[in-house]
C-alpha cells in the first residue's frame, strides 16, 4: 500500500453554495458549507470509501472532484494537472478518465434512450467509435457487466433495479476510465442484489485496474469493499485509515459512535455490544459550529474544541485523525466502551500507544 | 409456549387485482405473536412483509385488494370479520403503527399538538386539556427536548429523527397492546437509528408492549427481536428464535441472505456470496416453492408443491422440503466459509446431507 502512487491529490477542497436574497439587488446572505476544506490522496488501484451521514458532503465531494460542480476553492490534481484550472475543452477530454456511477438506477438513465444508446453515448461524445465498432463495443461492455447483449435495443424500464445499475456501470466503463466515483451505487437495491453489484465492482477493478471512490452511508458495505476509509462529518474529514485500523482502532469520537451504531447481523454479538448513542442531530451546514464541527455532540469536548478547528494528524502511520484529543489523550478519562467483539481491548491498546 | 397468543395469523391471503393478473402479495401466511414479545419480520421488497401487517390493520384498499382467505385472531377475535366501525376502535388504540417515512406520515398542515391529541380524545374520551397534558408527557418520554415549547409546532420544524420520535409518541399514546413498526429506522442515519432503536427498547420495557418489527436489515432484528420470521414472495420461509435463526438457519434462502450481507466485523477478504437471479413475478401463480428457481437445493418436488412446515426445537419452523438436511448441514454464522463452500459444492453436484449425522462445524 505504501508504495502506491497517488492517482488524485485533493488539496484544500471547498465547495460552498451561496444563498441569495433580494429581487433587484441580489446579495449573498449565507453560504451552505457543504465541503469545507478537504485534503487527501486517492491512491492508484485502491478503493477509497467515503462514509458519513446524509448532509455531510460526501456526494458533493465526489461531484466536486469530477468537476460536476466548480469548487469554491482548492485543487484536484490528476496526472500533474489541476482539474479546477483547466479550460472547458481540455477538461472535456479528461473526462474520459474520470467517470461516475450514480445512486438511483431509475433516475440516472434516460427513459427515452435504448440501452445501446446509453452505453454507447460516451463513445460518440468523445468520437472514439462509430457504426459497427460502436455496437460491438457496447455489446462487449454488456457482456462484461453481466447483461445479455441481445437486449441492446431495449429501454431502461424493461430492466430490474439491479440490471439498471449494471447499465450505469457499463456506461461508466465505456471510455476505459482510470477513476470512477461510485455514489451510493447499492443503496437503492435489495440486499441479495447488493452483493451481486459489489462483487461485480470488485471483479471489474481487478480486471481493468480501476480506482474507486466509493461513497456510501452503509458502513458495513464500505468496510467490505474499501482498502481505506475516510469518515466525513459536516463538510470535514474527521478520520482516514485502512478499513482494519478504522474498525479495530477508531480514534475520533464520531467514528467510534458511528461504528458502534451499525448493527451486526448476529444476535450473540449484538447482545454484548455497547452502543455509544450520540445526543442530538447534525447541526445545519448553513451555520456550522465554531472550532471542531463535532463539538456540539462530542462527549469529550472542552473549551479548545469550541475555538480551534483540529487538523488531520497522523495517530499511527497511515491513520489520520482530526481531533484535539490526540494532543491531550489524558482528557478521555473513562472511555466509553466501543463496540465490536475486539474493540474494547483495541481501544485501550490505542490509548496505550498514545 | 403455552402462553396465550396476542396475535395469530392463519393462512392469510391478500391478493390484488391488476392488469397483469392477480398479484399474490401475501399467499398463505401463518404466524403468531406472544404477549410481550418482539417479533422481527425480514424480507426483501415485495416479499409481502408489510402487506401482511397492513391487512392486520384493515388498511388494504378494496378494490383492487381483496382477502382471499385466512384469519387474523387478535386475542381470539377475528379482525377480518369486524365491521369498519369496530375496527376503527382497535386501530390506533389497541393496535398502532409506526410507518417507515416520518416525512410523509405526519400531516404537514396540522400542528403536532392536533395530531397527538386527536387519538386520545377519540379513543380515550379525554378532554382537550387532559389530552394535551398526556401528549406532552409522552413527548418527554420519547426524548423530545422542550416538549411544551415544541408542542404547537408543525412537522417541518422537526428533524427526521425527531419526527420519528413524534410518530412513536403518537403510536404509544393510547398504550396499545400491539405496536407494528414498519421499517422505523430505514429513512434515518445510523447514529439516529441507534437513538431510535435504544428508545424503542426502553419503551418496550416500560410499557410491556408487544412489537412487530418489519425490516430488511438483518442487523436491526438481530439486536431487537426475540423471534424472527423470514418472508419471500408472499410466503413465510422460516420462523425461529433469533439466536437459532442466525446460528442454525435451516432454509436455503435464509442461508443465502446471511451470506450475502456485508458485515462490519468481517474484513475486506470475506467475499460476499450473492443469491443469483431475482425474485419471481408474483402476478403468476407459483405452484411450488417461490425460491426454487434461485435455490441450489431445489429438486423436482420443490417446483411442484409448497412444503408443509418442518418443526425443530423451540418453535423453529421451516417451509422447505429439504429443511432437515439444511439444518444438519449447520450453515449458520458460526460456520467457516470453507465448510459452507464444501456443502454448497456437494449440493450443486446433486448430493445430499446425512440427516442422522448432525454435522459439527
Amino acid at each position: 500500500m505504501s508504495e502506491a502512487k497517488p492517482l488524485l491529490q485533493i488539496k484544500g477542497l471547498k465547495m460552498h453554495f451561496p444563498i441569495y436574497k433580494g429581487a433587484f439587488v441580489r446579495r449573498e446572505v449565507a453560504r451552505v458549507k457543504a465541503v469545507d476544506g478537504l485534503t487527501f490522496d486517492v491512491l492508484e488501484g485502491e478503493t477509497l470509501g467515503l462514509v458519513g451521514e446524509s448532509g455531510c458532503g460526501k456526494s458533493t465531494t465526489g461531484r466536486a472532484i469530477l468537476q460536476l460542480y466548480t469548487p469554491t476553492e482548492g485543487e484536484v490534481i490528476f496526472r500533474g494537472e489541476d482539474l479546477c484550472k483547466l479550460d472547458k475543452a481540455t477538461l472535456h477530454s479528461r473526462r474520459k478518465d474520470l467517470q461516475m456511477i450514480f445512486q438511483d438506477p431509475y433516475a440516472s438513465l434516460n427513459p427515452r434512450m435504448t440501452v445501446g444508446d446509453i452505453i454507447g453515448e460516451p463513445l460518440k461524445v468523445h468520437k472514439m467509435a462509430t457504426g459497427n465498432a460502436l455496437l460491438s463495443r457496447v455489446q462487449e461492455l454488456m457482456e462484461i457487466v453481466g447483461l445479455d447483449p441481445r437486449f441492446v435495443r431495449r429501454y431502461p424500464h424493461e430492466f430490474s433495479g439491479g440490471q439498471r445499475q449494471r447499465i450505469g456501470i457499463a456506461r461508466a466503463l465505456t471510455c476505459n476510465p482510470k477513476f470512477i466515483v461510485c455514489d451510493e451505487p447499492i443503496s437503492a437495491l435489495d440486499v441479495s442484489i447488493q452483493a451481486q453489484i459489489m462483487n461485480l465492482l470488485e471483479d471489474l477493478q481487478r480486471e481493468f485496474g480501476l480506482t474507486y471512490l466509493f461513497i456510501a452511508h452503509d458502513l458495513a458495505a464500505v468496510r467490505h469493499i474499501s482498502d481505506r476509509i475516510a469518515v466525513m462529518y459536516l463538510g470535514n474529514m474527521v478520520e482516514l485509515a485502512t478499513g482494519e485500523a478504522m474498525y479495530d482502532r477508531p480514534t475520533h469520537p464520531y467514528t467510534r459512535a458511528l461504528i458502534s451504531a451499525v448493527p451486526i447481523p448476529d444476535p450473540e454479538i449484538e447482545a454484548t455490544r455497547e452502543r455509544i448513542v450520540l445526543e442530538g442531530d447534525v447541526p445545519s451546514p448553513l451555520n456550522p459550529p465554531s472550532g471542531c464541527v463535532f463539538h456540539t455532540r462530542c462527549p469529550f469536548a472542552w473549551d479548545r474544541c469550541k475555538k480551534e478547528c483540529p487538523q488531520l494528524k497522523e495517530s499511527e502511520p497511515g491513520h489520520f485523525v482530526a481531533c484535539h484529543l490526540l494532543d491531550e489523550p489524558g482528557r478521555e478519562g473513562a472511555l466509553p466502551p466501543v463496540d465490536g467483539n475486539t474493540t474494547k481491548q483495541a481501544v485501550s491498546a490505542s490509548v496505550d500507544e498514545e | 409456549m403455552s402462553e396465550e397468543k396476542l396475535l395469530d395469523i392463519k393462512g392469510l391471503k391478500t391478493y390484488f387485482k391488476t392488469d397483469e393478473g392477480v398479484v399474490r402479495a401475501v399467499d398463505g401466511v401463518s404466524y403468531g405473536l406472544k404477549k410481550g414479545e418482539c417479533l422481527g419480520i425480514v424480507g426483501e421488497s415485495g416479499s409481502g412483509k408489510s402487506i401482511t401487517q397492513i391487512t392486520v390493520l384493515g388498511l388494504i384498499p378494496q378494490p383492487p385488494g381483496f382477502i382471499a382467505g385466512g384469519e387474523i385472531l387478535f386475542k381470539g377475535q377475528d379482525l377480518l370479520k369486524l365491521k369498519k366501525k369496530e375496527m376503527r376502535k382497535i386501530r390506533g388504540n389497541r393496535i398502532s403503527m409506526i410507518w417507515q417515512d416520518p416525512m410523509t406520515s405526519l400531516n404537514p398542515f396540522l400542528r403536532i399538538s392536533k395530531q397527538l391529541t386527536e387519538p386520545l380524545m377519540t379513543h380515550q374520551g379525554m378532554s382537550k386539556e387532559e389530552a394535551r397534558e398526556e401528549a406532552i408527557k409522552m413527548l418527554e418520554k420519547v426524548g423530545i427536548p422542550g416538549p411544551r415549547e415544541r408542542f404547537d409546532q408543525y412537522p417541518h420544524q422537526f428533524s427526521g429523527g425527531m419526527r420519528q420520535r413524534v410518530m412513536i409518541a403518537m403510536a404509544l399514546l393510547c398504550r396499545p397492546e400491539l405496536l407494528i413498526a414498519d421499517e422505523p429506522t430505514t429513512a434515518l442515519d445510523v447514529t439516529i437509528q441507534a437513538q431510535i432503536l435504544e428508545l424503542m427498547k426502553g419503551l418496550r420495557e416500560d410499557f410491556g408492549t408487544s412489537v412487530i418489527l418489519i425490516t430488511h436489515d438483518l442487523g436491526v432484528v438481530a439486536g431487537m427481536a426475540d423471534r424472527i420470521i423470514v418472508m419471500y414472495a408472499g410466503r413465510v420461509m422460516e420462523e425461529a428464535p433469533s439466536q437459532e435463526l442466525f446460528h442454525r438457519p435451516s432454509h436455503p434462502y435464509t442461508v443465502g441472505l446471511l451470506r450475502s450481507v456485508p458485515r462490519l466485523d468481517k474484513g475486506k477478504h470475506s467475499r460476499l456470496i450473492p443469491i443469483e437471479g431475482r425474485p419471481p413475478n408474483v402476478a403468476k401463480p407459483i405452484p411450488g416453492c417461490p425460491f426454487a428457481d434461485r435455490c441450489h437445493w431445489a429438486q423436482d418436488k420443490c417446483r411442484e408443491a409448497f412444503p408443509e412446515p418442518v418443526e425443530f426445537a423451540d418453535g423453529h419452523r421451516v417451509y422447505c422440503w429439504r429443511a432437515k438436511e439444511v439444518h444438519a448441514a449447520n450453515l449458520g454464522t458460526h460456520a467457516t466459509p470453507e465448510h459452507m463452500d464444501a456443502v454448497e459444492a456437494k449440493i450443486k453436484a446433486g448430493g445430499s446431507i446425512d440427516v442422522s449425522d448432525d454435522a459439527t462445524v
